[in-house]
């Protein structure tokens, strides 16, 4: 009660004109100095609660048998930890990211995983050698990276989630110059060893990729240029930019290439056939933001190596057959195929063409830290969607709420159609230390 | 009566660079006595809401020259670790949860409240700005009138009050283009930094967009310091805290 009644006399005095910047705070930096060993994170706790859809392809195929719920509910505690320690031009860092869940339909599991974790040295601002585990992110794209070459996939509906990284030796050398209005130019390369029992999952084999990014600013845009060489994974080339149109409008696009990409499809024979190509994919977006402090995000992404249309349809309808099968004969081996295909058709926007719309207002009515915002991700082929709305508080000290809902829409044989849960709520609340 | 005319109009034009060439002095005295061309500097920033409750953030920044700026974030908790940095015209954020930086604009504010990125990624204003006119008020002051140097300036217009003894602002006011007061600092508390270094420790802001709300910036540590280009870079941003003391 003392600060508040501290404050009003001190806008008082404000008020009265001479007092108008009267000193009523404190601040002194020693408090702040930098100290050589440092640790921080977050702890989490993250109720769901789920409508599922029973006649969908996931979820026929995750509980073909036994009790089948309509709803189920989650709850998950994650905690988070970040500590580095500094010594001259080195430092030490670890992310170690932990959580607990219990899930009404699947059960409990918990899981800890080192996000990131290696020495830095940095012998000049320009220059960083690192070794380690490390979580590189490449592109521009809100909700989609094509150009993520040597990144774990992002999830478009909740894009800014921390991601574990690959093990990894990188460099990063940067320079500042004036060269017309070349601003900036910069060089990251990776080597990224896979075997079995590091970074197995880079890549469907074993083996070292070599990695590169160059990077420049040129006037008012970032512009990268990146490959990967063939390893893990076939190679790949790739760029991207983001502009700055005016101050209130940014444009940003990937462009990548894969030379080599297989696909799992089911052939007219009913036989899984694996397709293989070089896809291009590449995004297209935009971030606006009105005066009124609204924030519109629209991309567009196509991806060639995605399913078409007839692809998708078939491994829906084999799911549906597979499960309609099983309770009258028994038979499994329906069930075994569609379970091998789906993995590749649960990931995330496993089609081809999609939009992404989110808008955002910040701080509506003169609420201090708080944002509404919604999000649409519409499968431009089949017009299934996905609808988020969600609102964001971030008041109270070191303290983030977040109260998110999700809407599946769409029929049948569609993507969003055919998820396991047609809707879901989610409360999240975050304590920063 | 026409060589009268004409040499009424030789004289005013002849007069309106000298004057304008004056504001830009005082423009340019302001930027210096404010902070050195290279420096590093602590800032809390305060947002007070109308019940009276508050919260604050603390950034360690690096300037260099006219148009280099960076910030990382030293507390809260929640924000700590985020950096943002200014290159002119071009404006990036840094969270480390997100992994990469983001471009952001001016008009929007990394930390809520009534101080928005322009604020905490201040140019000099005569980076910014010129002097559209200059006048002395009754009580002592230089008032000038600024003007926007182009559409990427958060402020199309800036009204200026000036202590004419000490070349520090004491009040800018913040308008659009159509003229609509959107914000106004208030200057005080002038400190002894050290080095030269004269200037207000304290900032308070208060808009009529935000009404009953109050946003204030206290400086510290304001130092002069030299920094290598490579600093304000976007591969620089999440290693941004190294630049701290120890």
């Amino acid at each position: 009660m003392r600060l508040p009644i501290t404050l009003s006399l001190a806008m008082l005095l404000a008020g009265a004109g001479a007092a108008h910047g009267q000193p009523t705070y404190t601040f002194s930096p020693s408090e702040y100095q930098r100290s050589a060993f440092e640790i921080g994170g977050y702890a989490e706790g993250r109720l769901e609660a789920f409508q599922l859809n029973r006649n969908s392809a996931f979820y026929e195929l995750n509980k073909p048998y036994g009790n089948r719920p309509s709803t189920n509910g989650r709850a998950t505690g994650t905690l988070e930890l970040t500590g580095q320690y500094r010594k001259s031009i080195s430092t030490l860092n670890f992310t170690v990211h932990g959580s607990g869940t219990r899930d009404g339909l699947f059960g409990n599991s918990q899981e800890t995983k080192l996000y990131e974790g290696g020495l830095n040295v940095q012998p000049a601002a320009g220059l960083a050698f690192y070794l380690g585990k490390r979580t590189l992110l490449w592109g521009k794209g809100y909700a989609w990276n094509p150009v993520g070459f040597v990144q774990r996939p992002k999830d478009p509906t909740d894009p800014n989630l921390a991601r574990e990284g690959f093990w990894m030796a990188t460099i990063d050398y940067t320079r500042s110059i004036r060269l017309g209005p070349v601003r900036t130019v910069g060089f990251t390369s990776v080597l990224i060893p896979s075997t079995r029992t590091l970074n197995s999952d880079f890549g469907p084999k074993q083996g070292t990729s070599v990695a590169g990014k160059l990077y420049f600013l040129v006037g008012n845009t970032d512009i990268d240029l990146m490959a990967l060489s063939a390893g893990a994974k076939s190679a790949r080339y790739g760029a991207d930019f983001s502009t700055a149109v005016t101050p209130a409008l940014e444009l940003h696009g990937e462009l990548a290439h894969i030379t080599a990409a297989t696909r799992l499809v089911l052939n007219g024979d009913g036989q899984l056939v694996p397709i293989t190509s070089s896809p291009t994919s590449y995004l297209l977006g935009l971030n606006y933001l009105t005066a009124s402090n609204t924030t519109f995000i629209l991309e567009y992404y196509h991806d060639e190596g995605g399913f078409q249309s007839a692809e998708a349809d078939a491994f829906y309808t084999l799911a549906h057959d597979a499960f309609a099968q099983f309770p009258s004969t028994g038979a499994t081996s329906l069930l075994q195929k569609a379970n091998t295909m789906s993995s590749m058709y649960m990931r995330p926007n496993p089609m081809r063409d999609y939009l992404n719309f989110r808008v955002s207002h910040k701080e509506p009515f003169n609420i201090l830290y708080f944002t509404p915002s919604l999000m649409i991700q519409t499968n431009l082929t089949d017009h299934s969607a996905l609808v988020l709305p969600e609102v964001l508080y971030t008041g109270f000290h070191n303290i983030e709420l977040r109260l998110r809902g999700q809407v599946n829409i769409g029929p049948s044989l569609t993507e969003f159609g055919e998820k396991q849960a047609a809707s879901r709520i989610e409360l999240r609340v975050r304590y920063y230390f | 009566m026409k060589k009268v005319l004409l040499m009424a109009l030789f004289g005013l034009v002849a007069a309106a660079p000298a004057y304008a060439l004056d504001g830009t002095e005082i423009l340019a005295r302001v930027d210096r006595h404010l902070e050195p061309p290279s420096y590093e500097s602590y800032r809390k920033l305060i947002n007070i809401e109308p019940n009276g409750s508050e919260k604050d953030y603390v950034l360690f920044t690096a300037k260099k020259g006219r148009d280099k700026i960076l910030a990382v974030f030293l507390s809260p908790a929640s924000e700590k670790g985020r950096s943002t940095l200014r290159l002119g015209d071009n404006m990036w954020l840094y969270v480390p949860e997100v992994g990469k930086p983001i471009r952001v604009n001016s008009l929007q504010s990394v930390v809520g409240g009534i101080f928005n990125n322009a604020d905490i990624l201040r140019l000099d204003y005569s980076v910014e700005y010129h002097v559209a006119s200059v006048i002395e008020t009754p009580d002592n002051q230089y008032l000038l009138s600024l003007k926007a140097v182009n559409g990427a300036v958060a402020y199309d217009q800036l009204k200026m009050w000036v202590n004419k003894t000490k070349f520090l602002p004491t009040k800018i006011e913040c308008y659009t283009a159509t003229g609509l007061l959107i914000k106004t600092l208030h200057f005080s508390d002038i400190k002894d930094f050290g080095d030269g270094i004269v200037r207000p420790a304290m900032v308070t802001t208060d808009s009529p967009l935000y009404k009953g709300y109050k946003s204030v910036m206290l400086y510290a540590g304001v130092k002069a310091r030299t920094f290598r280009d490579e600093v304000f870079t976007l591969d620089f941003m999440p290693r941004a805290d190294t630049l701290l003391p120890h």
